[in-house]
C-alpha cells in the first residue's frame, strides 16, 4: 500500500470519460509525473487528488485516510498551478505565509518560517516585491515556496514550467528536482514534455485517452515502451514495418527482402512486425561497413549533436551521432548504418492493432 | 509609446476644449456681481455663493443628495457583488433571467420608472418616504455596478481562489483575502459610477421626491423654472469644485489608477 494511493478513479462528464479507472500507488518521498498529450486526462486527474474536481468514481487514499470526498481545505495538499495562481494584491512574503495564516501559526513562527522557505528557493531579498515586479521563473519559486511552506504531504505541481522560456525552462527543471529532494515531499507532476518527465521523475505515468497505460522508471520507459503510441511520444524513434522470415526463434525481421538483425523475438513465418531503432542506437560508419547502405539526404546541426536523415533500401532512418568537434559526413554522401540487435525491437502487428495505427 | 501627430493633438484639444468650456463659464459666471447670468468683466463678486446659504432648503438638499448618493451605491454593492457571484461562478435554472431583471432598469426610460413610482408609493402610502427613494436609486444605479462587477469577476484568475482553499481558507475566507481584493477596481469603479448616477439623477426624482426629501437636482431644476439669476452658477461651480476635490483626495489616499483600473 503506497504512501498514495488511487483506486479505480474516474471522471466521466456526460458521456464522455475524461479519467477511465486509473489505479495508481506513490510511495513516500517519490516524485511522480503523469506524462501525456492534451486532452489525456492528467490535469483532470491531479485535480481530482487535489479535491477541485468530484470523482465520479473509486477512491483517493492518502496515508491510509479515505480523502475521495475531503474538501480541498482541510487535504492540506500543496498546489502550483500553471498560471501559479499567486494573489497579486500580496507581497512574495505575504503569499508565502498565507498557508501559515490559514493555520493560525504565531507570527513570530510564521516569519521565521517564510524566511526559510524564501532562502531555499533563492527569494530571499524580494520578500516586499509584488507578484507583477517579479520575472516569470521567480513568480514560478514564489507558487512553489507557497505551497511547500505548509509542510504538504503531497506537492501537486499543474504543467509547472510550460509558462517558461526554453533555457529558464530546463533551469528550473533541476532547481524543481533539487526543492523536492531537499525537502522530501512526495510530489506529483502533470505535463505534456517528455523531456521534462524523464529528467526529474523518479516514476513516469503515461496516460492515453483517460488510461493510464504505463508507469515506470523514466529509463524504462524510454528503452521498453509498452504501446506505439509511447514509442513515438517518448523521445525520437524510427519505425518500419516488416515481415518476420523463418519459423519461431531462428528467424530473421526483414523489409523489402533485406534481413535487418534484431533483438531476441520468436514469431510465426509471414507474420507482419513493427520494428522500431532509437536515432541514437544507430551508428553511421563508412559505406560497405555496416548492416545497410544509404545515403545522407538531409543533415542538421543541434550544438551537441548531428542529426542526419538517411535513405536506405529499408527506408529512410533518423540517426543521430554526438558532435565530437570536427566535421562529418554531409548531404549526399553514401554511409553505411550499424546497430547492436538488441536495440532494434520486433513486435507483431496484429491485424486490429494494424487499423488502429 | 507612439506619439500623437499635430492634427490629432489639435483634435484632442477641441474635445477637450468642447467639454470643459462649458463647465468654464459657469464658474466665471457664478463670480459675477451683476444680477443676470453674464460674464464678469469689471470686477468679481462672491455674493451669489453668499445667497445660496440663505436658502437653506439648497443646503439641505445637498446634504440630502449626498445621503441618498452614498446610501444607493453602497447597497447597490451590497446586492450586485453576490448577484454577480451567483450569475458568472454558477449555472442555475432561471440565471439568465436574473442578469436580464438586474439590468432592465437601464432600458426602462426613467420618465416612465418616475410615473410608476410615483404610483406605487401612492398604493403602498410611501410618497414622502426617504427610505423609498433610496430604494428607487438602488433599483436604477444596481445595473452599473453589476455590470462593472462582472467584468471584474470575469477577467480574475480563478485558480488564485483555487490556490487560497487548497492553502486551508474557508469560501468566506477566500471571498475576503483572495476575491474581494481582486475585483476591488470593479467595486469602487461601481461605486463611483452609481453614486455619480444618483447624485445627478433628475427625471426619475422630480415624480417621487416630497417637499422633505427634494435632491439637488430637483431643487436646482424648480429653482430655475421660476427664476433665472447667478446663484445657480455658483451652485453648479461649488459642485465642480466639491467633485474635483473629492477626485483629487482619492487620488492622494489611494491613487485613483489603483481603484478604477486596478494598477500602482
Amino acid at each position: 500500500m503506497g504512501f498514495l494511493t488511487l483506486a479505480s478513479l474516474s471522471k466521466v462528464y456526460g458521456d464522455h470519460a475524461a479519467v477511465r479507472d486509473v489505479d495508481l500507488s506513490v510511495a513516500k518521498g517519490e516524485f511522480v509525473s503523469l506524462l501525456g498529450p492534451s486532452g489525456c486526462g492528467k490535469t483532470t486527474t491531479l485535480q481530482m487528488i487535489a479535491g477541485l474536481v468530484e470523482p465520479t468514481r473509486g477512491t483517493i487514499t492518502l496515508d491510509g485516510r479515505d480523502i475521495t470526498h475531503e474538501k480541498p481545505n482541510t487535504r492540506g495538499l500543496g498546489i502550483v498551478f500553471q498560471s501559479y495562481a499567486l494573489f497579486p494584491h500580496m507581497t512574495v512574503a505575504q503569499n508565502v505565509a498565507f498557508g501559515l495564516e490559514m493555520r493560525k501559526v504565531a507570527r513570530a513562527e510564521r516569519d521565521k518560517r517564510v524566511k526559510t522557505m524564501l532562502g531555499l528557493v533563492h527569494l530571499a531579498q524580494l520578500a516586499d516585491r509584488y507578484p507583477r515586479q517579479l520575472s516569470g521563473g521567480q513568480r514560478q519559486r514564489v507558487a512553489i515556496a507557497r505551497a511547500l511552506v505548509i509542510v504538504p504531504p503531497v506537492l501537486l505541481l499543474d504543467e509547472p514550467l510550460s509558462n517558461l522560456d526554453a533555457k529558464l525552462r530546463e533551469e528550473m527543471q533541476f532547481e524543481l528536482r533539487r526543492i523536492q529532494q531537499s525537502v522530501g515531499t512526495t510530489t506529483i507532476m502533470v505535463t505534456h514534455d517528455q523531456a521534462e518527465a524523464l529528467s526529474i521523475s523518479d516514476r513516469v505515468v503515461v496516460m492515453e485517452q483517460g488510461r493510464m497505460t504505463q508507469i515506470d522508471a523514466p529509463y524504462r520507459l524510454y528503452e521498453h515502451p509498452a504501446t506505439a503510441f509511447i514509442s513515438s511520444f517518448v523521445g525520437k524513434m524510427n519505425r518500419l514495418d516488416g515481415v518476420w522470415r523463418g519459423q519461431g526463434p531462428s528467424g530473421t525481421a526483414q523489409i523489402n527482402g533485406v534481413s535487418l538483425p534484431c533483438e531476441q523475438a520468436s514469431f510465426p513465418d509471414g507474420q507482419t512486425v513493427a520494428l522500431s531503432l532509437r536515432p541514437e542506437k544507430i551508428l553511421l560508419r563508412a559505406h560497405g561497413q555496416g548492416r545497410v547502405d544509404g545515403t545522407i539526404v538531409n543533415r542538421f546541426f543541434l550544438g551537441s549533436y548531428w542529426l542526419f536523415t538517411v535513405e536506405t533500401p529499408v527506408g529512410a532512418l533518423s540517426v543521430s551521432v554526438p558532435n565530437h568537434g570536427e566535421e562529418p559526413a554531409g548531404e549526399g554522401d553514401a554511409v553505411a548504418l550499424d546497430w547492436t540487435p538488441a536495440s532494434l525491437r520486433v513486435e507483431a502487428i496484429t491485424a486490429t492493432a494494424g487499423a488502429a495505427a | 509609446m507612439q506619439k500623437n501627430g499635430p492634427i490629432a493633438l489639435a483634435f484632442h484639444t477641441l474635445v477637450v476644449a468642447f467639454v470643459l468650456a462649458p463647465l468654464l463659464v459657469i464658474c466665471l459666471v457664478a463670480f459675477t456681481p451683476e444680477n443676470t447670468l453674464s460674464i464678469p468683466t469689471t470686477s468679481f463678486s462672491l455674493r451669489w455663493f453668499r445667497e445660496i446659504f440663505v436658502h437653506p432648503d439648497f443646503v439641505a438638499s445637498f446634504v440630502n443628495s449626498l445621503w441618498l448618493a452614498t446610501l444607493s451605491a453602497t447597497i447597490a454593492i451590497a446586492l450586485a457583488v453576490p448577484a454577480g457571484l451567483a450569475i458568472d461562478r454558477y449555472d442555475f435554472p432561471g440565471r439568465d433571467g436574473l442578469n436580464a431583471l438586474f439590468l432592465s432598469p437601464l432600458i426602462i426610460p426613467h420618465l416612465v420608472l418616475g410615473v410608476a413610482f410615483l404610483r406605487l408609493f401612492a398604493l403602498i402610502g410611501a410618497t414622502g418616504s426617504f427610505t423609498w427613494l433610496v430604494v428607487s436609486h438602488v433599483i436604477i444605479v444596481t445595473p452599473y455596478v453589476l455590470r462593472l462587477v462582472l467584468a471584474a469577476l470575469s477577467g480574475m484568475d480563478r485558480s488564485a481562489e483555487q490556490a487560497a482553499m487548497t492553502l486551508g481558507a474557508s469560501h468566506w475566507t477566500v471571498f475576503r483575502r483572495v476575491t474581494a481584493p481582486m475585483i476591488l477596481p470593479g467595486i469602487t469603479g461601481g461605486w463611483l459610477l452609481a453614486f455619480i448616477n444618483s447624485f445627478d439623477e433628475l427625471t426619475m426624482s422630480i415624480f417621487v421626491t416630497s417637499p422633505a426629501t427634494v435632491t439637488l437636482p430637483v431643487r436646482m431644476y424648480m429653482y430655475a423654472t421660476e427664476s433665472i439669476d447667478p446663484m445657480m452658477a455658483a451652485v453648479s461651480a461649488l459642485m465642480i469644485a466639491l467633485t474635483a476635490g473629492a477626485m483629487l483626495v482619492l487620488d492622494r489616499a489611494f491613487g485613483l489608477d489603483k481603484i478604477l483600473v486596478g494598477q500602482k
